[in-house]
């Protein structure tokens, strides 16, 4: 008589996850007629394809593991598939709890070092932007700033590092450079395609004048409103940001 | 209130639209019959995927082809509710997913997982493959997939699965000739007898694809050019049954667009043979 099929997906989930073997599944189901060595496959394939997945998405702190970091991506990527279950269909959102992954980690484990913590932001952040909608109207271009557009300060020229890996243009061995780096991570409106912005302190207050509106906006010694203004027309021109009817002056400052 | 935009009619030969081939599909000026996508990677998403969705769809007609519907497990509302605004915003002649289950227990496996061949995994494969085209208004396709061992319980052949799951659901082949070459080759079968063990009358698209071989077993890894042997059953399929939509598959160790035009434009030639 047929296995039930509930009773054989009972059996075969942790097979899959590899926390039952071969043996056991067989015994619990039956065996394969193509044998145990071929049924002991699939637990293998769905790790490679996970494996393959976060290898991908992470390239470049990969590479700089691999170059730096002897079994350190093997670890972390391995661990990271027994921990977390893919929840979503779209295989690339498998790595979007990564960076939380590793961040726990800090504590218990081997530190992992910051360069890499950020490469890994840095592929979760930028795929993220690409995705995303871009807000429409006034309101919505401020609060949803978070979805569409983000600002990141890392320690490492990540952004530079991680497009010239993915590019094949990074000799193997090479690392982010540690330098201090606050950048904008969007899609273009113009382009749709990704934009990366060194913005100026200027440019910071445009944005969070557009983030809140209505919140008193503090200038910094040797910025004028009027810098606020023109900078935040250049991010319009560069996509980054939808253009506005009016940007009215607040807090008694001129344009 | 528009009434839904009418079907296309698929013909000729497509290709699967990758995310390396965003940016080179727009500007290319070869011949490109249709389009398939992975439905996963357009469900519910906005932004780019979205934009270079509605630019193709501009010019080449579109079949969302699935890896998670996970026919063998049983409805997911979350999924069945994305992949339904997909469908609506592209109106294709149908979609396909694989004969398999991907997800178990609400978790992701992403792959295409080999059901027993019972009559219990039958009913279920084609009770929920039912619901999906029924719920979405669009026929559905089931794609035979590659399968390295026979599962446990299993009382049943392949073809006698494929042909009852196909019987009781109303939903056409998609007979993919790599995976049907592979499952005869690691299964010590006659790739041709296979062939015709298949219900070649519910066959309405072919899959061609590269392979790989690991230690004797040959991987459907979508991952080289079309070997000689599967384009000698393509031919030997579309001597029977005639002129089929085929689709030319390439998800790893992607080449340039040209190089998957190439094949495209070969499983033209052969197609057209078959007039």
């Amino acid at each position: 008589m047929a296995t039930p099929l509930a009773v054989f997906f009972e059996h075969m989930k942790p097979f899959l996850e590899r926390r039952v073997g071969v043996e056991e599944t067989v015994r619990l189901l039956g065996p394969s007629a193509s044998g145990d060595a071929r049924l002991a496959l699939y637990p293998e394939l769905v790790r490679r394809q996970k494996r393959g997945i976060l290898d991908h998405f992470f390239a470049s702190a990969r590479a700089v593991c691999v170059a730096h970091h002897p079994q350190l991506w093997d670890n972390l990527a391995e661990a990271y598939i027994l921990e977390v279950a893919p929840d979503h269909w779209e295989p690339n959102h498998y790595a979007k709890r990564m960076y939380s992954f590793l961040e726990a980690r800090q504590q218990t484990k081997t530190p992992v070092p910051a360069a890499v913590l950020e490469l890994v932001d840095f592929a979760w952040i930028r795929y993220a932007a690409m995705l995303a909608a871009h807000p429409t109207g006034f309101a919505a271009s401020g609060s949803a700033l978070g979805q569409a557009l983000f600002v990141r300060s890392y320690s490492h020229e990540i952004p530079n590092f991680a497009l010239a890996v993915e590019g094949g243009d990074r000799a193997v061995g090479s690392r982010p450079e540690p330098a201090s780096c606050t950048v904008l991570i969007c899609r273009s409106r113009h382009t749709q395609r990704l934009e990366i912005v060194r913005p100026s302190l200027a440019a910071l207050l445009a944005l969070r004048r557009r983030d809140a509106p209505e919140a008193p906006l503090s200038l910094a010694p040797g910025i004028s409103y009027s810098d606020v203004v023109r900078e935040d027309q250049a991010l319009v021109d560069l996509g980054v940001l939808a253009p506005l009817p009016t940007l009215q002056p607040r807090d008694g400052h001129s344009p | 209130m528009n009434p839904p935009p009418e079907a296309p009619v698929l013909r000729g030969v497509g290709i699967g639209l990758r995310r390396e081939f965003h940016d080179a599909i727009l500007k290319t000026s070869r011949r490109v019959d249709w389009l398939e996508i992975i439905s996963e990677n357009f469900m519910g998403l906005d932004g780019r995927p979205r934009y270079v969705l509605d630019a193709c769809a501009e010019r080449w007609p579109i079949v969302p082809h699935g890896v998670a519907a996970s026919v063998g497990t049983g409805q997911n509302d979350v999924y069945d509710d994305a992949l339904a605004a997909l469908i609506a915003r592209l109106a294709p002649p149908f979609f396909s997913d694989h004969l398999c289950y991907s997800s178990l227990g609400g978790h992701e496996s992403f792959d295409l997982l080999p059901l027993p061949f019972t009559e219990e995994a039958v009913a279920a494969a084609a009770g929920r493959a039912k619901y999906l085209t029924r719920r979405l208004g669009t026929p559905m396709l089931l794609e035979n997939i590659t399968y390295y061992a026979v599962m446990p319980g299993s009382c049943m052949t392949e073809g006698d699965f494929l042909e009852g799951v196909l019987d009781q659901s109303g939903c056409g082949l998609l007979l993919d000739l790599t995976n049907l070459y592979l499952n005869a080759r690691n299964h010590g079968q006659d790739p041709s007898e296979a062939l015709r063990r298949i219900p070649l009358e519910r066959v309405r698209q072919i899959h061609l694809a590269g392979h790989s071989i690991d230690r004797g077993l040959l991987l459907d890894t979508h991952s080289s050019a079309i070997a000689e042997p599967v384009w000698a059953l393509f031919r030997e399929t579309v001597a029977c049954i005639g002129q089929v939509p085929t689709l030319i598959e390439w998800d790893q160790r992607i080449p340039s667009l040209d190089a998957v035009l190439d094949e495209a434009d070969k499983a033209r030639a052969f197609l057209e043979e078959a007039k």
